[in-house]
């Protein structure tokens, strides 16, 4: 074990080539259930899930070439490693340089992963995945026992001098195990993840990046998992292990938390356990043990979090707005202090921004037809209760147009009352909500003759006409989070109610779209 | 339970609020609330039917003699279809249009129009009704009107409008705004009558051709004169628009009158002229009062080309004022026509008298010495420059100062009898004329 991180150590030295970047092919496979004995995973898929999306993010792998399969069976997994094979080869046809990437969650017992009923031992996959022709291959296994499969070929030391010499890419094979022969992979319903994964994903985030550059390489990555997964694994009983066979120049560096958008710097003298939790659905993005030094730099999606420091009995917190494309600061001075009572009371869940105040305009549907579109600028508040929230929004607006001789000038005022449901697990929030909207026309009319008609016949102007009107509505929007508590919001809305309109049956149907801006506090 | 009270709470909420207008907002069809209503019927002739959907426009003229070329059509696109007869109203929600409007005149202020109302089939369905250029297409088909081209002895109904002083020669009674007038004859007098809006006003959907003639673009018609150029004075009595006229129809066009010249012997006469519609008709056999009626084929009038039928009778022993007459036509491949009319009144002008002179700088007043019932006069005033005209059904009329007529002139005082006429533009009726000379000084 020792000499192949030696080995590896020794390739890390060499600088790389100028070389095009290889071409990255990721396969994660997540079963959360197993053989019929197996009590079901909770997080399996969820895991391969997020570490197909935080690969995509962060680790220069397309989106197309980023394969992933839920609920896989052996059968599944076979067929894709097939396809991939042929992939491969198209594209070293082509010249191009691979790196295969293998994720793997899931239930398994002696070396066999049980997959959805289904059995693949995990030698078949190892050779499965050597069947593709890529130089390089990453194998990470977070399965219970997945240890058998590391064969402790190890490695030799090598001067690095001849390693610069040959300048030959990276190539070999990496297997990662999550737990060491016999042992169990531990799942932490508080992580919503297993425990190697939860850290090795927190690692490639950046907080394995120990040496500040921006990149976090395969060592780093195991080293920081390794680490984690030992000194927080129940009595120490779940140890990752690796199997590493590597040759050529240059270093693996699997993600690359620097040069992505959006993150979260802690600056230098920042010190403590931070957990990074998303909001409003709160779960556990991140936990770092940061200590004073280099400033810190996590890759984090866009979204809304809430940062906790652990201290002592009260606990610090942050909200946090990360626009896409956006960095944040970790300003601990900022944080507020809550009771640890409170928040493990309410489950994790602390909205310190429920209400938002939104203004913008409207474009929608004319209640009368031909009339044209009707252009609102509106106010509104909404409430936040968790997912769930109010939100009562003021309109406005005056139209004119005409009618067969008649000039017509519409003023309306509308009240909105709606509730809904936001969609907090994506980074751009969808947002869904049902309602009333009471509405107040008032027209008046000036015919084409007016100072005549009333001259010549002694009448007064057309009286103006006052109605009101009540629709149901139904809103479907996404909202953005920008930066300094701000957000924007697009949506689209649907309207049916009643109206009183001249040669109408009085239903009302309109459409409408609105953009606002809104803020937090 | 309680979602459901909210629900109901909700739903009665949503109720309330609707109900709070009186009245729904307009949609782009609002004209405003009517200024008058008209109403009725919608009937077909005999016989005939009409499937498509009728629509109704009310067309504003400035020229009530002519009545022809529409300064302005305002149409309701409310269709009526299915069976016939058909109720229906017109709301009146706008003045006509400024180019509809013709001045007052005779020194009164303000302007006036009238108005028919017209049922249309919309032929290209722009739910408007087109006007016909001078030879162009018909688009639209005038079906009917309430008051057809050619019936001045009917009963038709117009609408008149006046936004200022009431010209002269409108009956009593017209005001300021809308008024409906119901004209026709009746016991031998014509007569003019303003009636409410609430009267029933009856269109006929006959379709005849000639109705087509009260939405031509004629632009041809010549207020001095009185005629139409381009078309000429054809046989074709809707010729001047350019249209055809209802074909294989016998058309007469006649007139027996007695007028008094002062200075000059009392003259009785009848002239007729006859055409289907396309050419004169001269190898009919016509008799008025029995006594055959001879054919003149050139008889030299210049705006009345073609051959006439004609008697003339200087010793004014012709006609029988306020007799009955009879004309008899016999035309090849037409059936007999009878025309009866009733002889107009004789009339003689009392002041001012002949060779009287006269200050134009005071009102003139011009008195006769007939004023039967029902009769209508015709004031006409020339000067040696400047005229003046006006329409009474009393036995004297005022020329207000300033008239503009100056120098030797006349007066002429003339009423018509009751006549007969039809809807292909026949006529046949009789008038009363007297003229004095008068000399108008400043």
């Amino acid at each position: 074990m020792k000499a192949a991180w030696v080995f590896l150590l020794g390739s890390l030295v060499c600088a790389a080539a100028a070389r095009a970047e290889p071409t990255r092919i990721l396969l994660s496979v997540g079963s959360n259930l197993g053989m019929p004995e197996d009590h079901p995973l909770h997080y399996a898929d969820a895991d391969a899930r997020r570490f197909r999306d935080l690969m995509v993010e962060l680790g220069q792998v397309r989106s197309s070439r980023a394969y992933l399969l839920e609920g896989a069976t052996a059968t599944t997994v076979r067929d894709a490693l097939t396809e991939i094979r042929g992939r491969v080869a198209e594209l070293r046809a082509h010249g191009d340089d691979v790196v295969l990437l293998l994720f793997l969650s899931s239930h398994a017992k002696a070396g066999y992963a049980h997959l959805k009923g289904t059995l693949l031992a995990l030698s078949e996959l190892r050779e499965l995945a050597g069947g593709v022709e890529a130089p390089l291959r990453v194998l990470i296994l977070d399965t219970c026992e997945s240890g058998v499969v590391v064969r402790h070929k190890g490695g030799s030391r090598v001067p690095g001098f001849e390693l610069k010499l040959e300048r030959l890419p990276l190539h070999g094979e990496v297997v990662l195990s999550s737990t060491g022969p016999a042992e169990s992979a531990e799942d932490w319903d508080s992580l919503g993840s297993s425990l190697f994964t939860h850290y090795l994903m927190t690692g490639l985030r950046g907080d394995a990046d120990r040496d500040g550059d921006g990149r976090v390489t395969l060592y780093e990555a195991y080293g920081y998992a390794y680490r984690r997964t030992v000194s927080a694994a129940a009595f120490a009983s779940q140890h990752p292990s690796a199997d590493i066979d590597l040759a050529g120049s240059g270093e693996l560096t699997l993600t690359q938390p620097g040069a992505t958008g959006s993150a979260l710097d802690f600056p230098g003298t920042s010190e403590g356990s931070f957990t990074i939790v998303s909001q409003p659905e709160p779960n556990v993005v991140l936990e770092v043990d940061k200590r004073a030094g280099p400033p810190l730099r996590l890759a984090v999606p866009p979204g809304r979090y809430l940062v906790r420091k652990k201290e002592g009995a009260e606990i610090g917190l942050l909200s946090v707005e990360l626009p896409y494309g956006g960095t944040v600061v970790v300003d601990e001075h900022r944080m507020v202090k809550r009771a640890f009572t409170e928040v493990s009371m309410k489950g994790g869940y602390v909205d310190l921004k429920s209400s938002t105040v939104l203004a913008g305009a409207q474009v929608s549907t004319p209640p009368i037809l031909g009339t044209g579109p009707r252009w609102l600028p509106f106010v509104g508040y909404r409430q936040s209760f968790g997912l769930w929230f109010v939100e009562g929004d003021l309109l406005a607006t005056e139209k004119h147009y005409s009618s067969a001789s008649v000039a017509i000038l519409e003023k309306s005022a509308h009240l909105e009352l709606t509730g809904g449901y936001r969609v907090v697990s994506l980074p751009w929030v969808p947002y869904f909500a049902v309602g009333l909207k009471g509405s107040y026309y008032e027209q008046t009319y000036v015919r084409e003759q007016e100072q005549q008609i009333e001259a010549t016949f002694g009448v007064g102007p057309i009286p103006p006409r006052r109605v009101l009107g009540l629709n149901g509505v139904v809103r479907a929007g996404l909202e953005i989070p920008l930066p300094e508590n701000l957000l924007l919001v697009g949506e689209v809305q649907g309207e049916v109610g009643q109206l009183p309109v001249q040669d109408t049956n009085n239903w009302n149907f309109a459409a409408a779209a609105r953009v606002g801006l809104g803020f937090r506090f | 339970m309680k979602r459901m009270k909210l629900w109901l709470g909700m739903g009665a909420l949503g109720l309330a609020l609707t109900a709070c207008g009186n009245q729904p907002l307009a949609s782009t069809k609002y004209a405003g609330p009517p200024l008058a209503t008209i109403s009725g019927q919608l009937s077909l002739p005999p016989g005939q039917t009409q499937s498509a959907p009728v629509l109704l426009a009310l067309a504003w003229y400035n020229e009530s003699v002519t009545a022809t070329a529409p300064n302005s059509i305002l149409t309701q696109d409310v269709a009526y279809q299915g069976s016939f007869p058909a109720n229906y109203t017109f709301n009146l929600t706008q003045p006509p249009p400024a180019g509809s409007l013709a001045p007052v005149g005779n020194g009164g202020a303000g302007n006036f129009a009238y108005g028919r109302l017209l049922a249309y089939q919309d032929g290209n369905g722009n739910g408007t009704l087109d006007t016909i250029p001078f030879g162009g297409p018909v688009v639209d088909k005038v079906l009917g009107a309430s008051a057809p081209l050619f019936t001045w002895y009917d009963t038709v109904y117009e609408v008149y409008y006046a936004d200022g002083d009431i010209p002269a020669d409108w009956p009593a009674g017209a005001q300021r705004g809308f008024n409906l007038v119901k004209s026709g004859s009746a016991n031998g007098k014509s007569f003019q009558e303003v009636v409410p809006f609430s009267t029933q006003v009856p269109i006929v959907l006959s379709g005849e051709n000639e109705l087509a003639a009260l939405i031509c673009l004629s632009g041809n018609y010549d207020p001095d004169s009185g005629t139409y150029t381009g078309a000429g004075a054809v046989p074709n009595p809707i010729g001047y628009c350019g249209l055809p006229a209802t074909p294989n129809k016998l058309r007469t066009f006649g007139t027996a009158g007695h007028e008094m010249t002062a200075g000059a012997p009392s003259g009785d006469w009848v002239y007729l002229q006859l055409s289907d519609g396309v050419n004169w008709i001269s190898n009919a056999s016509v008799q008025f009062n029995g006594m055959p009626v001879p054919v003149v084929l050139d008889a030299g009038y210049v705006d009345a080309p073609g051959p006439f039928y004609e008697l003339d009778n200087n010793a004014g022993t012709l006609l029988q004022p306020g007799a009955t007459d009879t004309v008899t036509i016999n035309a090849p491949g037409f059936p007999p026509v009878t025309w009866v009319i009733q002889e107009a009144d004789q009339v003689r002008l009392t002041t001012p008298g002949n060779n009287s002179t006269v200050s134009t700088a005071q009102p003139l007043t011009i008195s006769w010495n007939n004023n039967a019932p029902g009769n209508t006069y015709w004031i006409d005033i020339e000067g040696q420059t400047g005229h003046w005209s006006a329409v009474t059904t009393s036995s004297s009329v005022t020329m207000p100062p300033d008239s503009g007529v100056s120098g030797t002139g006349s007066i002429t005082l003339n009423v018509s009898g009751a006549g007969q006429d039809d809807i292909y533009g026949s006529y046949v009726n009789s008038e009363s004329e007297d003229t004095v000379n008068v000399t108008f000084t400043p």
